[in-house]
């Protein structure tokens, strides 16, 4: 896909308006996780126990924990962490992905095995598998975005398989098999560009699941522990007080599906405007 | 048909034994001494020994997962290292309410979905379309840890229409398999309603219209059938997401499923029962899939001679 076939596409996508709301939705969540240490800094030890478990009001948007601590400035600052992670798990899977099934669709010696591997990994359900890893490699912010990456990994091989093993078949990469040029060359210069397209929208769409993963990790203890906010480990520690304080558990993972449905919606849009085909 | 049954079972074999093999080595995996992992850095030597022995860590590895497969193959799961109960039984217990679960949710999520894909692509971009497929497009995005503390505030805290946790008979999984349901119908909504939307712009559809069939029989009997193909698919898939959500839904109601028996485990470091349940995840999701797989094959006769 050229640059300007690039440009052309996204702009047919500003006509969608869910592909806008997303986008528009994104940025707005992207600003506060930026901006968050500037605007409303955090001390998760800092309590004040004058103001525990205050409904959502003027002086605290969100309310405020067993602690007295403010928890829209624990929002602000677990979207840095859940959005950061999220964004760590979806590149390891991408990378890994996008390597396996680059080898597997351009040499026809690696496909067999790499095909039987994708098997077995999808053998396990996604989530399961990211407990299994946390469980062996042990609960931690870091271990969840290894165990989330890892378990996403096979749709980044599936899909990038089948775009390679159609683009290898062209006459373009014929020619320049025929000229002698080296492998490495041209799944860089030639069969690359091909994937560009469908990893963008798969990226997209798999960047709302790794929040969500990751997200439940945390939940369940498994991924970020007490105090970092994260928005899961935050909606687990407000379980607590559900009787008393809904707002703990509501207003994150409130966060937690407008982020995601943003991604969703972006994605559909970017799906609709860079393929068509793709589903 | 035999044969493609055949060929189908054929293929699951080597998947099992790749899960087997990986579930095996779970304990291996752990970084650093295994026995030191989960004992904690002050047992005694003879605790590590008899564990050590106890786990048949002083075998080759080739040999010990001989062990364990023969083991795994006649229902021998090991005991938990933390209760002395045997795996196997513990799990005979919990599965029951965990696979009751997964139907409920997954029936719920057939229903909802399908229905609701039929109606927003029936009423293709009207007010009632974008409503359906923002829920749906909300239940494909929240987490179903939240859904389950939203739907368990509303209706178990404020109304007290169910119980808040704990397994009293079915009525305390209506909520836990609302909450599962939730994602399933989300996504076999949106595919019924791309898929039936591609359906109805087919030749037949056209043909059917033509000669006169009312708006009901060209929906359901001509297109519907056609277009539910590609959702039979969704449903294998989304077996495994109901396997994985029943983790957490059975979390926050404190239901004695197998899920809940995982993250247990987890926190006590138990790995005959963390290995159990993610082998027991891994064969019935792959079951499933088969089973899904089969029904393809019988519903599209193309798919059987490729």
């Amino acid at each position: 896909m050229t640059e300007t076939m690039l440009w052309t596409s996204l702009r047919r996508m500003r006509r969608n308006r869910g592909a806008m709301a997303g986008l528009v939705l994104l940025a707005l969540f992207s600003l506060g996780a930026i901006l968050a240490p500037y605007i409303a800094p955090y001390d998760p030890q800092a309590m004040h126990y004058d103001v525990r478990l205050l409904a959502p009001g003027l002086r605290f948007l969100m309310g405020t924990d067993e602690f007295g601590r403010d928890l829209f400035r624990a929002m602000l600052h677990g979207g840095r962490v859940s959005l950061l992670v999220g964004f760590i798990s979806v590149s390891i899977s991408g990378v890994l992905g996008t390597s396996l099934g680059l080898a597997a669709g351009y040499f026809p010696k690696l496909d067999g095995i790499v095909s039987r591997i994708v098997d077995i990994w999808l053998a396990f359900p996604t989530l399961l598998l990211a407990i299994a890893i946390v469980a062996v490699l042990g609960p931690g912010l870091r271990n969840a975005m290894i165990a989330v990456g890892i378990s996403a990994t096979p749709s980044y091989i599936r899909l990038v398989r089948g775009v390679v093993l159609g683009a290898r078949e062209r006459e373009y990469v014929e020619a320049a098999q025929a000229v002698g040029a080296r492998d490495a060359l041209i799944l860089r210069r030639h069969i690359l560009p091909n994937v560009a397209a469908p990893i963008i929208v798969l990226s997209t769409l798999q960047f709302g699941g790794a929040i969500l993963s990751a997200a439940s990790l945390s939940f369940l203890g498994l991924g970020a522990q007490p105090p970092t906010p994260e928005w899961g480990a935050l909606v687990s520690a407000g379980r607590g007080f559900i009787r008393q304080a809904w707002w703990l558990s509501l207003f994150p993972g409130g966060a937690i599906m407008l982020v995601v449905l943003a991604l969703n919606l972006l994605g559909d849009g970017l799906r609709d405007a860079l393929d068509p085909r793709l589903k | 048909m035999l044969k493609y049954i055949l060929r189908r079972l054929a293929g699951a074999i080597p998947v099992f034994l790749g899960v087997s093999v990986l579930v095996f080595l779970m304990v291996h995996m752990i970084p650093g001494d295994p026995v030191r992992y989960l004992l904690g850095e002050f047992a005694t030597p003879e605790a590590e020994a008899t564990l050590r022995a106890q786990m048949g860590l002083n075998d080759p590895l080739p040999l010990q997962y001989l062990h364990y497969l023969s083991r795994v193959i006649t229902g021998d799961l090991g005991t938990s290292l933390i209760t002395r109960v045997s795996v196997s039984a513990e799990l005979t217990n919990r599965v029951p309410l965990t696979l009751t679960l997964a139907a409920l949710s997954m029936l719920i999520g057939l229903v909802g979905g399908m229905l609701a894909g039929v109606i927003a692509a029936i009423r293709q971009n009207t007010v009632l379309d974008y409503g359906v497929m923002s829920l749906a497009l909300i239940g494909i995005s929240a987490p179903s840890f939240w859904i389950a503390l939203v739907l368990m505030y509303v209706f178990a805290f404020r109304l007290s229409l169910f119980p808040v946790s704990g397994y009293s008979g079915i009525h305390s999984l209506i909520l836990p398999a609302c909450t599962l349901g939730a994602l399933t119908a989300g996504s076999i909504a949106r595919m019924t309603r791309s898929s039936l939307l591609e359906v109805l712009r087919q030749d037949f559809v056209r043909t059917a219209r033509a000669k006169g069939l009312p708006q009901r029989l060209v929906v359901f009997k001509h297109a519907l059938k056609n277009a539910l193909l590609p959702v039979t698919t969704l449903v294998g898939l989304q077996f495994g997401g109901l396997l994985g959500g029943s983790v957490i839904t059975e979390t926050v109601f404190a239901l004695p499923g197998v899920g809940s028996y995982a993250i247990q485990a987890i926190g006590q470091r138990d790995f005959p029962v963390i290995q159990s349940v993610v082998l027991f995840s891994a064969v019935v999701f792959v079951c499933a899939n088969l089973a899904v797989d089969l029904l393809y094959g019988y519903l599209d006769p193309k798919i059987r001679y490729q």
